[in-house]
């Protein structure tokens, strides 16, 4: 019923506004309505009047009403096909102007034809607009004026006075209808501009809220505001959700977001932070000063089970006064705080590069630095012995059948080496990186190994090799700038010579023990190319044993009557035919007690240190991995030192011998054969 | 002005006097010492006191203690109040603040930070 109820009034509302669902001025829709129902209305009336004429006998009123009304029910299918609705009002106002002066001409039943011309100032008015209308309504009221006061037109025979009256009521109703219209039009009007005012401010403030919702989901910051309960707002910025790792956070507390994130007492003090925040006590400075959450690493839980840390820089501002919060939140809009959150992970790590790229550079500017004060023969030399060592470690990598101990051992000696060589030549950098290597052995040699560790060890010995190339070029720039200027006198031992001495130098004023170097070659005996990379790496390994086991505190040299000054001395003979190396340094000797106590704490020697002689206890300190030092450092603590110095000597087929007094001195005889040969040769 | 300095190191409250008594703001205040928390609630208690410098770890009665008995004091509730510190955690500056101390200065004392904090607090 309901629905048959609607589609009537859909009908009705269809004929009446000529089918045009696009007319939406009120003013327009109005007039054309109106136009619709007089034409329609119109062709009814005139018609029923037709046949009322018919059927009375009057066929001319008969016929010219049937005339009217054919023209009337042509006027509103051409409204309704053509929707000129100025040009149907015309058409209506001269057919209503025509058929009512018949009317009035004619007199119509007891004179009731004059009734009908009140309606037309109405008509005129709306059909034609308050101007036109008027000219309309008043010119009919004047030819029907003309038609009841002359005698001879007065069908009717009202009299004058009546006449007068009838014309009075048509001019107050021309003048109702026209203040009416004019009210009406001006009232729409107002309508209509308000409308468009309210069109353009909404269009305004849609405008500036795609600008805000623009910027909510560009920004790489999370911004957010929080109420009393800290709860989120809903228009906060879509990087919020990329931070949380999640949507859905309107109306969600920050306190509980953060509570899965943050260790205990961080989250305990975050709460306690934002209860002075909200307090509002607490001077915004101090505030920002404390804000727990300024940076802080929060662990967020991956899909994979792995949680993914981020470091989290929150800043918070109070909005507002409290008074104006307090109203606000009557409205149920209560935000008293704003917050910016950015992800600062990014930025930390590349940071942490940053730190990385530096320690490099600092390493090549000291590499820079160390050439320029370093005869760059000796820096080449380095470069040719590390390059050396690597080669060898390689070679061992690539013999099938090896054992992987056997090639963790010689790895260790081959960093070791390459350290003390760059110690010696202040590439101190250099040195720590390579101490690290070996670190990486000796913790692999304790916890067990596979083939992978010794793959990531060669990539190491990679990285040692690119260090070296860039000492190349640097040496190679600095080169032809000195070549002119350094005069070089050759010579495996001068240059051995040479670089000791500096090293002792270096080593005396790093470790604060004042050390005289004696270095001695006797008559005819000459250190062979093939000899001088052995001698250079024992020398150099007795010389940073000497430091770090040898030499007393000088307090001590004084109690013992030494001089305060340390002494090393190296000797380098020809006896038979071989190279005899005498090393010695005036220090404590070797602890016996001291080595004995340490091969006690060992598992594998523990029930057998006290049964050793003396001997058997000196020679404890040829073992790989044996240090007496307590911690290890760039200058002892290993146990690889002696190792290496024994290794190399027996493999190069020589001999190495041991006078220990202790308190007073250690000497160390190195036998290397092979001399004739050499004597010959730098004959 | 009368500032009461309480610390149980007698250089520290030495080194804060001096770093005060250098400005021409200061030079003329009135200042008391306390070295620990009891004396300097009896201090409180017997003169009208300005502002407050007060150490945390401090024996008989440590300086939070203190924040918090005076602050639940009347009379005592607006004293001016800065915690000079080492202990430097942000939940330990928190608590302080929580129990109503009005700045929080970490050891060692930053003259320029200390001059900050009591242009801040309007002394």
């Amino acid at each position: 019923m309901k629905k048959l109820w609607l589609f009537f009034g859909r009908a009705v509302m269809n004929v009446l506004t000529g089918g045009n669902k696009g007319l939406t001025d009120i003013g327009q829709r109005s007039r054309v309505i109106f136009l619709n129902a007089v034409t329609l209305a119109g062709a009814v009336m005139i018609s029923l009047f037709s046949a009322i004429s018919l059927a009375s006998g009057n066929l001319p009123l008969a016929l010219a009403c049937a005339v009217a009304a054919g023209v009337v029910t042509l006027n509103f299918v051409l409204i309704r096909l053509f929707r000129l609705y100025l040009l149907g009002g015309i058409v209506d106002c001269v057919v209503i102007f025509v058929f009512y002066y018949y009317l009035v001409l004619s007199g119509g039943e007891a004179g009731s034809g004059i009734l009908w011309i009140n309606t037309y100032p109405l008509i005129s008015l709306f059909l034609l607009g308050s101007g036109i209308g008027s000219v309309v309504a008043l010119s009919f009221g004047a030819a029907v004026g003309l038609a009841i006061f002359t005698p001879a037109l007065n069908a009717a025979a009202f009299p004058p006075l009546y006449s007068a009256r009838v014309m009075g009521t048509y001019f107050f109703i021309w003048l109702f209808s026209l203040i009416y219209e004019v009210v009406r039009t001006n009232t729409l009007r107002r309508l209509e501009d308000s409308n468009r005012h309210l069109a353009e401010a909404s269009a305004a403030l849609r405008a500036e809220k795609q600008q805000t919702d623009d910027i909510l989901a560009g920004v790489r910051e999370g911004i957010f505001l929080l109420d009393g309960e800290l709860r989120l707002g809903t228009s906060h910025s879509r990087y919020l959700e990329t931070i949380f790792q999640g949507d859905q956070l309107a109306g969600r507390s920050l306190l509980e977001l953060l509570k899965p994130l943050l260790p205990a007492q961080d989250y305990s003090s975050a709460a306690d932070f934002f209860d002075l925040l909200l307090a509002g006590a607490v001077n915004p400075e101090l505030l920002a000063e404390i804000n727990p959450l300024s940076e802080i690493r929060c662990l967020f839980p991956a899909p994979d089970g792995q949680a993914h840390s981020k470091l989290l820089r929150f800043a918070f501002s109070r909005l507002g006064a409290v008074g104006a919060a307090g109203a606000a939140g009557a409205a149920g809009t209560a935000f008293s705080v704003l917050g910016v959150v950015v992800d600062a992970s990014q930025e930390y790590e590349l940071q942490q590069q940053l730190s990385v790229e530096e320690r490099k550079h600092k390493q090549s500017m000291e590499n820079l630095f160390r050439i320029i004060h370093v005869d760059p023969a000796m820096m080449r030399e380095f470069i040719g012995d590390t390059e050396a060592e690597l080669d060898q470690a390689n070679e061992l990598l690539k013999t099938e059948g090896t054992d992987r101990e056997h090639i963790m051992v010689a790895l260790g000696s081959s960093f070791h080496a390459i350290k003390g060589n760059a110690l010696l030549l202040g590439l101190e950098e250099f040195a720590a990186k390579v101490h690290g290597y070996e670190d990486t052995v000796k913790e692999l040699r304790s916890r067990g190994h596979s083939w992978r560790d010794l793959l990531s060890l060669t990539v190491g010995l990679g990285e040692i090799r690119g260090d070296l190339e860039e000492l190349n070029g640097l040496i190679t720039r600095i080169e032809s700038f000195q070549a002119l200027t350094v005069s070089r006198d050759g010579g495996a031992a001068s240059l051995l010579q040479l670089s000791l001495d500096k090293f002792v130098q270096k080593e005396s004023s790093r470790l604060g023990v004042p050390v005289s170097f004696d270095f001695r070659i006797a008559e005819g005996a000459a250190i062979t190319e093939e000899h001088r990379k052995l001698v250079k790496d024992v020398l150099v390994q007795l010389v940073r044993n000497s430091f770090a086991h040898g030499f007393e505190h000088e307090t001590t040299r004084l109690k013992l009557k030494k001089n305060p000054r340390c002494a090393i001395s190296v000797q380098v003979d020809e006896q038979a035919g071989s190279l005899v190396l005498r090393y010695r340094d005036d220090g404590n000797g070797l602890d016996i007690g001291r080595i004995r106590a340490k091969a006690a704490s060992l598992p594998l020697l523990a029930g057998r240190a006290a049964a050793l002689s003396d001997q058997e206890v000196i020679k404890l300190i040829f073992m790989p991995g044996f240090s007496t030092a307590r911690q290890t450092s760039l200058d002892a603590g290993r146990g690889e030192g002696m190792a290496l110095v024994r290794n190399r000597v027996t493999a190069a087929g020589g001999r190495l011998g041991v006078k220990n007094k202790p308190g007073q001195y250690l000497e160390w005889t190195v036998t290397l054969p092979g001399m004739a040969v050499a004597e010959v040769s730098s004959a | 002005m009368t500032i009461l300095i309480v610390d149980d190191s007698r250089i520290m409250r030495n080194i804060i006097k001096n770093t005060l008594t250098g400005h021409a703001r200061y030079a003329n205040c009135q200042y008391l010492e306390a070295p620990d928390g009891r004396e300097a609630q009896r201090l409180i208690q017997s003169q009208a006191i300005d502002l407050l410098l007060l150490d945390w770890n401090m024996p008989m009665l440590n300086g939070l203690e203190l924040v918090k008995r005076l602050r639940a004091d009347a009379v005592q509730a607006k004293l001016p109040i800065i915690m000079i510190t080492s202990e430097s955690a942000k939940y330990s500056v928190i608590e302080a603040v929580k129990a109503g101390v009005n700045d929080y200065l970490i050891k060692p004392v930053s003259e320029k930070l200390l001059m900050e904090k009591l242009e801040r607090l309007g002394l």
